[in-house]
């Protein structure tokens, strides 16, 4: 049994303390990156909660009740951040991917402390393909969140629908994960090539963005 | 379960054509209305291929849909966004009696959905019918007035997707009644029969769109 109260209090110290003593900007990241790891913490207990409640095994609720209570568990500082904060668009987007980071980080932490070690290529198929999901679902939801947040009356609507969108990512890729062989290979690499296009095009728009102001 | 999976893959394959055919419209037009379409089309695939690939993993149902439900909750709020993007102000006719008939139309919407909901709840979950009767019935409302209100010179532009949303809306509620006699097998066939022309249904909105484009 691996207590996870204990791994998240070894991860968290040092960020903890670094956060103390370093300038705003660094402070914020790492704030933010703590947030993302306390709420993978809480996501335990919440979808524990739920999957006793529904008398479903531990098969089930990882692909049914989890990406549920996950997104939605990551989703709550960013709006709090937003809502109290207003800050600007690059802030936010930066809050939300550290906040995917910090939750991924603790979910492959607390996966290492409950299983072997030993086969380095699983443990990497896994590390980036949990990592990649967790930043794809963050840049959908901060995707969808600068593009429907200008109008008040496609707001709460917009934003609803995203999450949705994201905690059925999430849960398409759990059912892939949770079986070996060749479909851990598929759910794996499916936002991984997702995080490669977008930073491929991204990086091509910002070269043509670049070209266009030196011209 | 065979004709089960070949419905639900047919499905899954004409809406990946789908979204391909709107990815190609987006990058001519740029149009928010193609980008409303897109989301619609991929949260409505997602909670599609989930159900899918649980149906293929564990042949069987998902026992909790709350995942699949989720995004179709994100499909059809998208396509409210769809539709509530080309709407105009209701038109004030000359004769004050018709238009009160007029106006009452579109509360029939809600009042359908209010009442099938009860149906439903009397023979499954109660919480997803409740949320599923409040988005349809919005949905049903907007289109309704859409169809029934709309500025009559800009009505034939958009009459299109109002046809295709409605009848794809009436398809939903056909399947869903049909399902729940599912011992019947004349009700099933049926089931499969709604199905499969809410599958064609995804189509017309490409073309309803694109006729607004053409205008």
């Amino acid at each position: 049994m691996s207590y996870i109260e204990n791994i998240y209090i070894c991860l968290s110290a040092p960020i903890l303390i670094a956060a103390v003593c370093l300038k705003h900007e660094w402070k914020k990241t790492l704030i933010f990156l703590l947030a993302g790891m306390t709420c993978s913490l809480l996501s335990a207990y919440v979808s524990s909660f739920f999957a006793a409640a529904s008398y479903v095994d531990t098969v089930t609720a990882a692909h049914a009740i989890a990406p549920a209570v996950e997104e939605i568990m990551k989703f709550l500082p960013v709006l709090f951040y937003i809502l109290l904060f207003e800050p600007e668009k690059k802030d936010a987007v930066n809050a939300i991917m550290m906040i995917a980071v910090g939750f991924a980080t603790f979910e492959n932490v607390c996966f290492l402390a409950s299983f072997d070690t030993s086969d380095l290529i699983h443990l990497m198929i896994r590390g980036f393909g949990t990592g990649s999901m967790h930043v794809v679902c963050g840049l959908m939801l901060s995707v969808g969140l600068f593009i429907l947040w200008n109008q008040i009356w496609l707001r709460a609507a917009g934003v609803f629908a995203v999450l949705c969108t994201s905690v059925t990512f999430h849960a398409v890729f759990n059912v892939f994960v949770s079986h070996p062989g060749i479909s851990l290979w598929i759910g794996c690499s499916i936002p991984f090539v997702i995080t490669a296009i977008y930073l491929f095009y991204f990086r091509n728009k910002m070269t043509s963005s670049e070209t266009a102001s030196l011209s | 379960m065979m004709i089960e999976n070949i419905v639900n893959t047919a499905q899954i394959v004409t809406l990946l054509f789908c979204v391909f055919c709107t990815l190609f419209h987006i990058t001519r037009s740029r149009s928010r209305s193609w980008i409303t379409l897109l989301f619609f089309y991929i949260s409505y695939l997602l909670g599609d291929f989930y159900w899918q690939i649980c149906l293929f993993y564990y042949n069987e149902t998902p026992q909790i849909s709350v995942v699949s439900d989720l995004s179709w909750y994100a499909a059809y709020i998208f396509m409210y966004l769809l539709i509530k993007r080309n709407m105009k102000q209701p038109h004030s006719g000359k004769d004050p009696k018709a238009n009160r008939f007029r106006y009452g139309i579109p509360c029939l919407g809600p009042l359908f959905t209010a009442a099938m909901a009860v149906f439903y709840m009397l023979r499954g979950e109660i919480v997803s019918n409740i949320i599923y009767a409040a988005i349809m019935g919005m949905l049903f409302y907007t289109i309704l007035v859409g169809l029934f209100l709309k500025d009559p010179r800009s009505a034939q532009k958009h009459r299109p997707l109002f046809v295709s949303s409605l009848g794809f809306c009436m398809l939903e509620y056909a399947e869903w009644t049909t399902s729940c006699f599912w011992e019947n097998d004349i009700c099933r066939n049926a089931y499969y029969v709604f199905d499969l022309l809410m599958t064609l249904c995804f189509l017309l909105f490409i073309h309803a769109l694109q006729t607004e484009d053409t205008e």
